[in-house]
């Protein structure tokens, strides 16, 4: 909390908002890292805050969610938060009340900030650009677009476990070209100068130009992982699927999953992350899923804490 | 008997027909241009109009509106053509949409009607290729073409079936009507918002590749090798396209082509910060295609620049990106645009009047040139520095990227049916 309060003297709201990743600068996410660590007790317990005491935020997931929903609620608790989880299948939007109406009917009653999922690329921008006032739009997750709160769990992740990004290879596998949180990861990554990163998938599930997202395409995935760092395996988003883009999920997994011969291929200490759900034997068999080398679960408990920083750095506290 | 004198302006119609530039005085006797010449002396109730800083040149010709946001509205149909008027576009053709689909004799009549009771713009009728675009059955090609439809089209509807193709080309052919095609595979583009590209890697947009357009040419071209049936792609946006339709016509098929306003000044870039009022379909593309879509106008392998125009409501265009109506409003700054093309010295004058007058009047039979004894179908540009703003638009549609664009021309005077 010293750091937090450090930072947050020198500007009440840290962020306006916190819609991507590619306009953070590595200094930013520096800041979010030692703000998240912070909420750690000594014995890895999370700490309860009464920091944003009085403030209220409302989850709306237009998407289904299990972790990124549950963590942005718990965060919230733990920062003393009002939390407004709306119930978007029975909401007006689904009698055709628009996104932006709905949001400023909830503004009206006075929430603080809005939690953002929605099928749509850039949706959570466009609310964030029609918004008047002084409301906190966070991005939960936008079609493939972006989903930064999972990109900065994943860089704490990896911070607590390799601290030095500019010597690290890390390998991103999987849809590619459907995922959000590949998008995500690849520009803090870049931001935070990594050494290098790969990624793997079938041509059909890569967007069309790598050049800029700044990584190396490798179709086969055991020239991939050797010597690699960290491994990043991806589900299939077959839910943003219409068409034949593989096919069939078990060639997918003779093809590309990670199976312990392939761990293998990479450094001995190497860390296997996914953002979850995990489909076991698909793209990550259960043995390494539950290994040692996995830091799925980190992943998630590193949830909670990412997303309380964003809180604080976005709705801000008189320190 | 009313008469109007246009007092020093400069006279510019490139038609090779006609081909004037000079600065002289014009005489308009009720419809007509009753005379060209210097130092012409008014009666009493004779109209002067100034137009020293002005240029005069013939109205101009838009040959694809998207107007399917008007939802069919006689009211709202006549404001977009008074808008028109009022930006120098005489004449427009009405494309067939979901809800209009121009494909009875009565939707062709009540918009003829309409236009009949109305001093506005010319409204030209596009017939329905095929049966309520449903790319099944053809449409009354004959019936069209006796009730004033100037061609023929499926718009943005995809005709599956290669043979409906064949078959629509050469019935139009026989019916005697040029088939108006915007070429775009409906698999290939399908669920697309933007260019499959940079941006849409970065964005995570879906993507409209740009073999989706220039499958479909091939395809209509190969057709067009057999039929014979002339055929005008409207709305091409990428080089490939105009490499295929350069050779297409250097092999002597009836082809020509038209590119919309937006594809000469924007590409793909301009999607960035999904700004909702660039999403357009087809999409913008890459800089170099916007480059080589410039040099396709001036070396003639697209014949027609068209406004593009398709104006949107406020609340089609406030939504996330993708879930936007695609289009831009069009009318009421293609003439500042047009301009500031010849300006930027990207297109020159000749060859940008012919692109709005001259050459859409060739395709598609109508008439247009500055000419003793002929309507007096005008348009007055005046030599102004004028900053677009939406605000100011006439038309329903707000919804366009050139807001703050500058130009140093804007539309003075529209002369059409004897009404300023």
């Amino acid at each position: 909390m010293l750091y937090f309060a450090l930072i947050m003297s020198k500007k009440n709201n840290y962020f306006k908002h916190f819609l991507s990743i590619d306009s953070l600068s590595k200094h930013q996410i520096q800041d979010i890292i030692s703000v998240a660590n912070g909420f750690f007790n000594q014995d890895g317990s999370i700490i309860q805050s009464t920091a944003l005491q009085g403030k209220t935020i409302a989850n709306l997931f237009f998407e289904n969610s299990t972790r990124t929903k549950s963590t942005f609620e718990l965060s919230a608790k733990k920062l003393s938060v009002n939390v407004l989880n709306v119930d978007i299948n029975h909401s007006a939007t689904s009698k055709g009340e628009s996104l932006l109406d709905m949001i400023l009917n909830l503004q009206a009653m006075q929430v603080d900030a809005f939690v953002i999922r929605h099928p749509n690329a850039g949706a959570p921008l466009f609310v964030a650009s029609q918004l008047k006032n002084e409301a906190v739009i966070i991005n939960a997750g936008d079609g493939s677009h972006s989903h930064p709160t999972q990109a900065m769990l994943d860089i704490f992740t990896i911070w607590q476990h390799k601290k030095d990004f500019q010597s690290l290879k890390i390998t991103i596998v999987g849809d590619i070209l459907h995922s959000r949180v590949a998008r995500s990861l690849i520009m803090a990554l870049n931001i935070m100068q990594v050494g290098e990163i790969r990624v793997v998938a079938p041509r059909t599930l890569m967007p069309s130009n790598t050049d800029v997202l700044g990584v190396h395409y490798y179709p086969d995935i055991d020239e991939a992982l050797v010597d690699v760092d960290v491994i990043v395996m991806l589900r299939l988003q077959k839910e943003r699927m219409n068409h034949a883009y593989i096919p069939s999920g078990s060639e997918f997994c003779h093809q590309y999953g990670l199976n312990e011969t392939r761990l293998k291929l990479a450094k001995k200490d190497a860390i296997v992350m996914h953002p979850g759900p995990t489909n076991r034997g698909v793209e990550i068999a259960p043995q390494i899923a539950d290994s040692p080398q996995s830091v799925i679960l980190n992943q998630v408990t590193n949830g909670i804490v990412i997303r309380m920083a964003v809180m604080m750095m976005t709705m801000g506290a008189d320190t | 008997m009313s008469v109007k004198i246009l007092k020093n302006a400069k006279v510019f119609d490139p038609n090779p027909v006609v081909n004037i530039n000079k600065k002289t005085d014009l005489k308009i006797v009720d419809n007509n241009i009753a005379t060209i010449g210097n130092n012409l002396i008014a009666e009493k109730n004779d109209k002067i109009i100034d137009c020293e800083n002005c240029t005069i040149i013939p109205g101009i010709i838009d040959i694809y509106a998207d107007l399917s946001a008007l939802q069919s509205s006689n009211s709202l149909l006549i404001k977009e053509a008074k808008t028109a008027h009022k930006a120098g576009i005489t004449t427009f053709f009405y494309a067939p949409d979901k809800i209009n689909t121009i494909d009875s004799l009565s939707s062709i009549k009540s918009l003829q009607n309409l236009q009949k009771k109305q001093k506005t713009s010319s409204i030209k009728t596009i017939g329905a290729l095929t049966s309520k675009l449903q790319g099944e059955q053809l449409g009354k090609m004959y019936s069209f073409k006796k009730q004033g439809a100037v061609a023929l089209c499926n718009a943005l509807y995809p005709i599956y079936n290669t043979k409906i193709k064949k078959l629509s080309l050469q019935y139009a052919k026989s019916v005697g009507l040029k088939v108006i095609v915007l070429p775009q595979d409906a698999y290939l583009s399908a669920g697309g918002c933007v260019n499959d590209g940079p941006i849409s890697s970065k964005l995570g947009l879906p993507a409209i590749p740009i073999e989706a357009e220039t499958c479909d040419i091939v395809v209509w071209l190969e057709l067009v090798k057999k039929t014979k049936c002339p055929v005008h792609f409207v709305n091409i946006t990428c080089a490939e396209s105009v490499r295929l339709i350069r050779q297409a016509k250097e092999n002597n098929l009836p082809v020509t082509a038209s590119v919309a306003m937006p594809y000469l000044l924007l590409n793909e870039n301009d999607n960035l910060n999904f700004n909702t009022d660039t999403h357009i379909i087809p999409p913008l593309r890459s800089y170099q295609d916007q480059l080589f879509l410039q040099q396709g106008v001036v070396d003639g392998t697209i014949d027609i620049i068209s406004s593009g125009h398709t104006p949107c409501s406020k609340e089609q265009k406030l939504k996330a990106f993708a879930m936007t109506k695609p289009g831009i409003s069009g009318f009421d700054s293609f003439v500042p645009l047009l301009f500031k093309l010849i300006d930027d010295k990207i297109i020159n004058k000749t060859t940008a009047i012919n692109a709005v007058c001259t050459n859409p009047a060739r395709i598609f039979n109508l008439t247009s040139g500055i000419t003793l004894k002929k309507p007096a179908n005008l348009v007055i540009v005046k030599n102004q520095n004028t900053i677009i703003d939406n605000t100011e638009f006439n038309s329903f549609g707000k919804n366009t990227p050139f807001n703050g664009f500058m130009s140093n021309y804007q539309v003075y005077k529209t002369i059409f049916k004897n009404k300023e």
